[in-house]
């Protein structure tokens, strides 16, 4: 037992979740992922505008200078005697929205599970700019960045790498929903505490959206793997804890970990999407094969269930 | 200041080192940042683990009771401080504290006042004895300053230095209160109270009284103890049929520092009280007056008792019952109710003159063993006492006897070769000569009246005696009340000593609430 003098709390070097040897995988991963599956002929190019004069009314926003005046919906004004455009859908158009959780909470975990998690959204966004029309990025600040085509794959990434460390759940989702994004919503974040993203869930489920929740799940997410006296941590609140951890409370908290998954899913659940636990892989494993099975089997099916 | 009474036990102080390393709050193996920490928080509940509070302060609270055991365990005590702890108050009572100044108040309020602070300025544990000399006795109390009196209307009868060089010891200090009148004492602590004054004093007073005649001469003396001249004026009271007639007397007009003695003549009526008072505006009232007691007019009953017609002891009866206005009555009618009793002659019992009063002539007294009879001579040196009240200033020189004189007991005041004459017994109250009157040429003598007067007087000495009230009177040292020194001559209290104290008590205590405040963190955790 050391009684005098600072514990050294020098943490191992933060891995890069970009690397190059990870963008090789990227590369090989896009390279070899199926395309999504669409009711739609998706054999043509997808150079088409997003928003055309022609298709089904999708909902209003807010009309802004610039916008052209034959979208005005005169009735809407006559009714709140504020300026609405309509938004206008082509069928089944193909885009992804990717929500980007980078609170300070995802910092916790041996690597972080920020690292995992910005490598998940790389991996979803570059199949996205592989196979769809467009990918809308949203940070947790409520930015929203709109991408097109594989040449962007390097935008993502360095979209995905200074995006800021917040996480706005409301924002992050009225943001789309006010420019009129309908492709399917991805979800990135620990869902932590999950109570703070069921206002958004509701908000998407009111909007008629698809979602579906990725959360990187650690070893840690089950069972605690600490022992002896531990000093606890919360990376968002600051607030520190000593605690001596025995088998008894490594249960008590394991029981815990489970009703706190219990309420992710149900938050999901009872709004009618997905969430999908993807298992982190381990630190320095950049094989194709760790990185693509987990993907490529639980989120394409489950994105297609919901 | 704390000292250790068993400071070899201070070493069990290193024990604390230990007691440390047990309860120092063990520091964390690693820190680990976790986005459960309310999930952790809801483990610990469950499993009934409630996080320590202030662990640090927990530690110290713990080594401070740790040390406060050790401690009180070592018997820690403040020193005692050297230096008296007990105090002894010598208070002087004296007339002169009765002295008013110009604002009315008097020394003893002033030599009260300080009294009552000093005493409230003492350390507590610090027990003050008051000594309260008044006139010549002291009275002795502890603590209640309430309990001393007024002053007393009389010079003090003792000196306070001597008091106050007697009442200190090492563990004793002495306060000495006074306005200085009667000398500083050299030791102790002194505080003088009071100012210079000006004083008008009846400073003596003589009663010349001739009893059993009316006659009363007086003499009082007025001092001047003032820096100016002063008129004074003096008037004769008390019981109102004391004199026949109450004298008128003049003014006087007395100088700076003067003294003037007044005198006053007059006859007795019913006896009494008899003041004499000066009016005069001064700062001491209790020296303005002055008072006796005059005994009352004799109303003698003088039997004669002879076995003869007894013609020149009748006589005798007769001028000195003329004298004291009194009668001549049958003494065998009269019996106890006689105030004096002339006897000639015959033989009386002896346990019968133990109460009467009287004079005898050549009676002899039954039952007391008379000494050896010389019944040869009637020659010889007379010889009598001439300071004794009965016979001073009389001359028995030309005393002569016809027959040898009687054998007589008592104590001799005349003789007349070595044997007799007369003597006194019964405390003065019977005078028996050894000769009757018929058989010498006393009763031709000058001396008879004054012996015979004298006899009378002597036997009601009793009654007769003028009583004054000396308290009164003080001593011209207390009634000048000009010089004053006492200014600048106060001396402080001494630093008092204290007792060691245990503090043994307040370490455990100490212990005791750091070990409950440990405890309630615990708690409140």
């Amino acid at each position: 037992m050391r009684l005098f003098g600072r514990r050294s709390s020098k943490a191992p070097a933060a891995e890069l979740p970009f690397s190059p040897q990870f963008r090789r995988v990227l590369l090989e991963l896009v390279r070899r992922a199926p395309r999504r599956p669409s009711r739609v002929d998706d054999s043509g190019p997808a150079r088409r505008r997003l928003f055309s004069r022609s298709g089904t009314f999708a909902g209003h926003r807010r009309y802004a200078g610039g916008d052209d005046v034959r979208d005005i919906d005169w009735h809407a004004y006559a009714r709140t005697g504020a300026l609405f455009a309509k938004v206008l859908q082509e069928e089944e158009r193909r885009t992804l929205t990717l929500l980007v959780d980078l609170s300070a909470s995802l910092d916790a975990g041996l690597p972080p599970r920020r690292v995992a998690l910005l490598r998940f959204a790389a991996i979803e966004g570059a199949l996205a700019l592989a196979r769809l029309d467009a990918l809308y990025l949203v940070t947790g600040n409520g930015q929203c960045t709109t991408l097109r085509g594989a040449a962007s794959l390097d935008a993502l990434l360095a979209e995905l790498e200074r995006a800021p460390r917040a996480h706005a759940p409301l924002q992050m989702v009225q943001r789309p929903l006010d420019d009129g994004h309908t492709g399917l919503f991805v979800w990135l974040s620990d869902f932590a505490p999950p109570s703070a993203v069921a206002p958004a869930l509701g908000l998407l489920r009111r909007h008629g959206r698809r979602c579906v929740g990725v959360l990187p799940e650690m070893a840690d997410d089950r069972a605690p793997d600490a022992r002896g006296v531990v000093a606890l941590r919360d990376p968002e609140s600051g607030e520190r804890r000593v605690v001596r951890v025995d088998a008894a409370l490594r249960q008590a908290m394991a029981e815990e970990l489970g009703a706190l998954r219990r309420a992710q899913d149900a938050v999901f659940a009872e709004r009618g999407f997905a969430l999908v636990r993807v298992p982190v892989p381990p630190a320095g494993d950049l094989t194709l094969s760790t990185w693509a099975r987990p993907w490529l089997r639980d989120l394409r099916a489950r994105a297609v269930t919901s | 200041m704390i000292e250790l009474a068993q400071p070899a036990r201070a070493w069990w102080l290193l024990a604390g080192v230990l007691l440390f390393l047990l309860a120092v709050p063990p520091r964390p193996g690693r820190e680990l940042l976790t986005a459960h920490l309310p999930q952790w928080f809801a483990a610990l509940r469950r499993c009934r683990r409630v996080p320590l509070r202030f662990p640090w302060l927990r530690t110290v609270l713990l080594l401070l009771a740790f040390t406060g055991a050790v401690l009180a365990w070592c018997r820690p005590r403040r020193p005692a401080k050297p230096g008296p702890t007990r105090l002894t108050v010598v208070v002087d009572a004296s007339a002169s504290l009765a002295a008013r100044t110009a604002g009315g108040l008097r020394a003893h309020d002033e030599l009260l006042a300080s009294l009552r602070a000093g005493l409230q300025r003492l350390p507590p544990h610090v027990r003050a004895q008051t000594r309260f000399v008044r006139c010549a006795r002291e009275v002795s109390f502890f603590d209640d300053s309430g309990r001393i009196g007024e002053p007393a209307p009389c010079a003090l009868g003792v000196h306070l230095a001597p008091v106050a060089a007697q009442a200190g010891d090492a563990d004793t200090a002495v306060w000495t209160l006074t306005d200085g009148r009667d000398g500083l004492p050299d030791v102790g602590a002194l505080t003088v109270v009071g100012a210079p004054l000006d004083n008008v004093a009846l400073c003596a007073l003589r009663v010349d009284d001739r009893w059993p005649l009316p006659d009363i001469e007086v003499e009082v003396e007025v001092a001047n103890f003032s820096q100016a001249a002063r008129s004074v004026t003096l008037h004769i009271g008390g019981t109102p049929d004391a004199l026949a007639e109450i004298p008128t007397l003049a003014p006087l007009e007395l100088a700076p520092g003067a003294r003037e003695v007044v005198r006053f003549a007059g006859r007795r009526r019913g006896g009494g009280s008899l003041q004499i008072a000066c009016t005069v505006s001064d700062a001491l009232a209790l020296d303005d007056r002055v008072e006796c007691t005059l005994p009352p007019p004799p109303v003698p009953r003088i039997a004669v008792l002879s076995d003869s017609d007894a013609p020149i002891l009748r006589k005798a009866a007769e001028a000195l019952a003329a004298e004291t206005m009194g009668d001549v009555i049958d003494a065998r009618g009269a019996g106890a109710r006689a105030g004096f009793v002339l006897v000639e002659g015959g033989t009386q019992r002896a346990e019968d003159w133990r109460d009467l009063r009287g004079l005898l002539f050549g009676t002899t007294l039954a039952g007391e063993e008379p000494p050896e009879p010389d019944t040869t001579r009637t020659d010889g040196a007379v010889e009598w006492r001439r300071d004794d009240p009965l016979t001073a200033g009389l001359d028995f020189s030309e005393l002569r006897l016809q027959r040898a004189p009687s054998p007589i007991g008592g104590e001799t005041l005349v003789s007349m070769g070595g044997r007799p004459l007369i003597s006194v017994r019964a405390g003065r109250r019977v005078v028996q000569c050894a000769f009757r009157l018929t058989d010498a040429n006393l009763w031709l003598l000058p001396a008879f009246p004054q012996l015979l007067r004298r006899a009378y007087a002597a036997a009601h000495a009793e009654v007769a005696a003028v009583r004054s009230h000396p308290d009164n009177l003080l001593a011209p040292a207390e009634s000048d009340l000009r010089n004053w020194t006492g200014a600048g001559q106060d001396r402080p209290l001494p630093a008092f000593g204290a007792p060691a104290h245990d503090l043994t008590g307040w370490f455990a205590l100490v212990a005791l609430v750091c070990l409950l405040g440990r405890a309630w963190l615990t708690r409140a955790a």
